[in-house]
């Protein structure tokens, strides 16, 4: 039933509500107003009353009762007044702030312990945020984007041909427009012309299709970016479009950059656009800084990561090529198109190319044409290096850690507040009797913890600017990611923070509710012993019971990543981890041939050997444990294998490779200097190709190929497994080629030293300087160095969650103590009685100590189960360990344990020297 | 005072009253509360306390204004007083109660059938 009550228009309600927030100022004399007026209305009821006849009392009485509880006609009127939610809670607030301010070391304990939490968890989602969830920006409604994937039996690649991109573009309705591009690559820059600085540069760089900018509707800052029409146009080969980041720093922030030439690779080039400065390209993390057309790849030398099918040529041009994939693609979905629709028609394109491309009758090449398949994944966030399994998984690794470390602080600022509760007992237990309501009160707690979440978020919030970019540095050794504050990231510290509040105020809150109003008062009148509710020491020693739980867990999961990187920086890789210096070298354009050329090489090689210190060089394409990977299809004659050939890592290396790596050889012989350009083709093999072509069978002097109508080659030796790719595997099937009887590139030199390998450094650039004017040594390293760069994420998991741990540990050893301490301050008397009774020290000492260990124990047993089943998480990550590695439990265990002890030590000494008189005589 | 058989007061309907009261001249709280007494106490029970707030919405709303002047007995109270706007509200809703009291009573007083 509706009743017609005074409705107020939109006017009305404004003026209403203008009213109501002027009523939140002025309070104090509008309550004066209030007190006067209730006052006034009493008077007169009393005078009223007692003209009735009724004594003084009475009818102060019946007054009262007439009008009501002046508090509750107060609460009333204060209600309809202001805005009463927003008031109390900003009363909340400040009484929660005076609190604070009143106990400093606890407010700034407990918000340092949420601000590192929260910071921590904070950093670790802007890097996860910025990673895999941010939009591309400077990209036209990037949700429309979609990475295309091409799965073969192989696994799952993302790159494809030009031709077969120029002809996606044809015959797919589903798609708006494709955008093709190499992964972004350092070139080398030299800016021509007036005022240009005359050294080169490595600069990131990117090679894209004519239609790239138009598909991803970037705009141009100045000139014009890459149109439809340049693809193949003449000169498309010698045009480039640079970002703003290079014009800025180039030529000034006004600076124009269009018309400006400059020389990449040793070949003139001229800008022709500025892209937007908001457009940071395409690959989270790598912000090119010069684009250039795919055409430009055979003017450029460039050879970036390929995939191809059967005898391409790899020195002709490769746009024209379609047996060599080397351009990543994205597309823009047409309207109403839907990704699988898109998926079905570039499917048959790819599949058309494939059967083209294959060898009429090869197993190997119709499996690979009846399997083939294109698949979507969608494309708002960009392609990312960055986005690796591993490096997920850390990152996932990382945030459990932090959200615990959270955790802890949440359980240890409960704590702090719990006991403050409990002296506060009294306070609150004033309130409700005067007919504050509990929910009331319990908001006023809830507030408070809020006050301290908000102060722990904005810290966290610092120390997340500073977090995120160390982590970035420590996990990805320094990427170019977006880290600012954006509304999702604040969001996510909100969140997370106002959760926090929750937790933490949950406790007391919950305690303030069950307070038992008589006792507390009655407590408050004696005053002396604070706590004979038994409400408060199961609550906090439960929660010191899980803080020590989660220390455990976090101890534990930092054990198992410390070990794990110590059984990583020990293992045998198989070759040499001392006395190697690697460098890659870099031969000036336009002469790349130089370096491969046998006789430049040799005559570098004996020049570099010759250097006192160094005791053999080696050449190869790669060095070990690199990104860098060739994998070939090989043959082996005469032999049948299941799946018709065998994909093999192929590394072509010079004869003193071996020795000077330290790689042994099983069987046959290494390569000689006899081994030559037009002589009899060897190769050798790694036991695990030995193993799996030649199923057990001696493989010296057994031939294979590259290809059916390839040259067959002579296995003639078989080099032991070493850890090639990564210290983490053992290494794929690998076959080694002499560098006399290929024509690659071999950029790779490894220098054996017979001194400290880093002595040797300004000694190997400078003979290689002399050597040829304008030669580069890049990338000069020693094998320790090179392989602990490898290491990187392991370190840096290692230190991260080891951190974590260790303020954890003190976090939780904090609430010890404190609970301890707590409780010897309440027994002082019992204590004294005790030792009134002839208790020895040791005795009282034992007794507290016991109690400390038996709560630690307890976390301790917790924790050690829980760990068990988070350390799974982990447990892929793990190098030669299990995730319930024995070790790491026990040591946990005992680190936990002597915390304890120390942390109870000191209250049980304050209890042992306790003077049984003052004690008993205090109360 | 028997409070069982005294039906609170319908929510808003304390409003209305409050400007019908006011509607005769400027009162002080405490006035206000015997005149509500006096004219409804027969059928409803008025809680005197739960009058302030009503004071306080009233203002808010622009209907009633309040100036201190002294009491019949000399003492300084709060006067309450109708303003222009508040003339036209109490006008408005007395209209509207009496269409809706008379509908209501219409229908209740209807033989079932």
């Amino acid at each position: 039933m509706t009743t017609p009550t005074l409705r107020p228009g939109l006017l009305q309600g404004l003026r209403v509500m203008a009213a109501k927030v002027r009523g939140l100022f002025g309070r104090r004399r509008r309550a004066a107003e209030l007190d006067e007026e209730i006052e006034f209305h009493l008077a007169e009821l009393v005078a009223t009353y007692e003209q009735e006849g009724l004594s003084a009392t009475e009818a102060r009485r019946a007054a009262a009762r007439r009008l009501g509880m002046a508090e509750r006609v107060r609460e009333g009127v204060r209600r309809e007044r202001g805005l009463p939610a927003l008031e109390s809670f900003l009363n909340d607030a400040l009484f929660g702030c005076r609190m604070l301010r009143r106990s400093p070391l606890v407010a700034a304990l407990a918000v340092g312990s949420l601000g590192l939490g929260l910071g921590a968890s904070s950093s670790i989602f802007n890097v996860i945020d910025a990673v895999m969830l941010s939009w591309l920006p400077g990209v036209h409604h990037a949700d429309e984007l979609v990475v295309l994937k091409r799965r073969e039996p192989l696994g799952t690649t993302t790159i494809f041909s030009a031709p077969e991109i120029a002809a996606l573009e044809r015959e797919c309705p589903a798609a708006a427009g494709f955008a093709a591009f190499t992964r972004t690559d350092s070139l080398q820059v030299r800016l021509l012309g007036n005022g240009a600085s005359g050294s080169p540069d490595w600069v990131n760089s990117q090679l894209v299709s004519a239609r790239f900018f138009a598909t991803l509707g970037v705009s141009a800052l100045e000139g014009r970016l890459f149109a439809g029409a340049d693809g193949g146009a003449p000169g498309s080969d010698s045009v480039v479009v640079v970002s703003d980041e290079f014009r800025r720093a180039r030529f000034g922030r006004d600076g124009r950059a269009i018309g400006h030439a400059l020389e990449i690779n040793g070949e003139p080039f001229t800008i022709i656009g500025v892209t937007s400065p908001r457009f940071h390209g395409v690959e989270v993390g790598l912000a090119p800084s010069i684009y250039l057309l795919s055409d430009a790849q055979y003017r450029l030398h460039y050879q970036g990561s390929v995939s191809s099918m059967n005898h391409p040529n790899l020195k002709a041009p490769w746009s024209p090529q379609s047996k060599i994939s080397w351009l990543d693609v994205m597309a823009r979905l047409a309207p109403a198109s839907r990704p699988e629709v898109l998926a079905a028609q570039a499917s048959a394109v790819a599949r058309r190319f494939a059967v083209l491309n294959s060898d009429p009758g090869d197993v190997d090449d119709e499996r690979r044409v009846r399997t083939l398949r294109i698949f979507t994944e969608a494309g708002k966030a960009g392609v990312s290096a960055l986005r690796e399994r591993s490096l997920e998984r850390s990152l996932l690794i990382l945030g459990c850690g932090a959200l615990l470390l959270v955790l802890i602080a949440c359980v240890n600022t409960a704590n702090l507040l719990l006991a403050r509760g409990t002296a506060r007992r009294r306070e609150i237990a004033v309130r409700l009797s005067q007919g504050a309501n509990r929910w009331r009160v319990a908001r006023q707690l809830l507030t408070e913890s809020l006050v301290l979440a908000t102060l722990g978020g904005g810290l966290g919030l610092l120390l997340s600017a500073w977090g995120s970019r160390l982590l970035v540095r420590l996990v990805f050794g320094g990427a170019e990611l977006d880290l600012s504050l954006s509304l999702s990231r604040f969001a996510f510290v909100a969140a997370i923070a106002l959760l926090t509040a929750l937790l933490c105020g949950l406790a007391p809150t919950l305690e303030a509710s069950r307070l038992s109003l008589t006792t507390s008062l009655k407590e408050g009148a004696l005053s002396s012993n604070p706590s004979r509710g038994r409400l408060r020491i199961p609550f906090a020693r439960l929660l010191v019971v899980t803080e020590v739980a989660l220390s455990v867990v976090l101890i534990v999961g930092a054990g198992l990543f410390v070990r794990s990187l110590h059984n990583l920086q020990t293992v045998d890789p198989g070759y040499a981890r001392h006395a190697v210096l690697f460098a890659s070298l870099w031969a000036p354009e336009p002469a790349p041939d130089l370096v491969h050329t046998t006789n430049t090489r040799h005559a570098l090689e004996e020049r570099l050997a010759a250097v006192p210190g160094v005791a053999s060089v080696s050449f190869s394409t790669n060095r070990l444990v690199t990104d860098n990977h060739r994998f070939q299809s090989v043959i082996v004659e005469g032999r049948s294998i299941p799946s018709g050939t065998v994909h093999c890592e192929v590394l072509t290396v010079t004869p003193a490779f071996f020795p000077t790596l330290g790689i042994h050889l099983v069987a046959g012989r290494g390569f000689t200097t006899g081994d030559r350009e037009h002589g009899h083709r060897v190769a050798i093999v790694n036991q695990n190709a030995a193993g799996h072509m030649l199923g057990g069978a001696p493989a010296v002097g057994q031939h294979i190929r590259f290809g059916r109508n390839e040259e067959p080659i002579e296995v003639i030796g078989v080099a032991r497994d070493v850890r090639s790719s990564s210290l983490r595997e053992l290494p794929p099937e690998t076959v080694y080629l002499p560098a006399a009887q290929t024509e690659d590139m071999l950029h790779d030199i490894e220098i054996r030293t017979s001194v400290a390998p880093a002595t040797m450094m300004s000694a190997v650039r400078s003979v290689v300087r002399s050597f040829a004017p304008g030669y580069l040594l890049t990338d000069v390293v020693t094998v320790e160095d090179h392989l602990d760069r490898s290491l990187r994420q392991d370190q840096s998991l290692a230190r991260l969650t080891g951190f974590f741990a260790i303020v954890a540990l003190m976090l939780a050893a904090g609430g010890l103590y404190g609970v301890i301490a707590y409780g010897v301050a309440r027994r002082r008397r019992e204590i004294g009685l005790r030792f009134a009774l002839g208790a020895r020290k040791g005795q009282v000492l034992g007794l507290v100590l016991r109690e400390t260990l038996l709560l630690a124990a307890l976390g301790t047993v917790i924790g050690g189960v829980a760990a068990r089943f988070g350390a799974q998480v982990a447990s892929e990550w793990l190098f030669e360990l299990t995730p319930n590695d024995p070790l790491t439990l026990v040591v946990a265990v005992l680190v936990v344990l002597a915390c304890a002890a120390l942390a109870g030590y000191a209250p049980a000494r304050r209890a042992a020297s306790v003077q049984p008189l003052t004690a008993l005589r205090s109360e | 005072m028997a409070k069982t058989d005294k039906p609170e007061l319908l929510q808003g309907t304390l409003d209305l009253l409050v400007l019908k009261v006011l509607e005769l001249g400027p009162r002080h709280g405490y006035g206000i509360a015997v005149r509500l007494e006096q004219i409804s106490d027969a059928v409803f029970q008025v809680n005197q306390g739960s009058l302030y707030p009503a004071l306080v919405r009233l203002e808010q709303q622009g209907w009633i204004h309040s100036h201190w002047g002294a009491s019949e007995n000399n003492r300084r109270a709060k006067y309450y007083s109708l303003t222009r706007s508040g003339r036209l509200q109490l006008q408005a809703e007395t209209e509207r109660w009496e269409r809706f009291s008379g509908a209501m009573g219409r229908l209740l007083s209807q033989v079932p059938g």
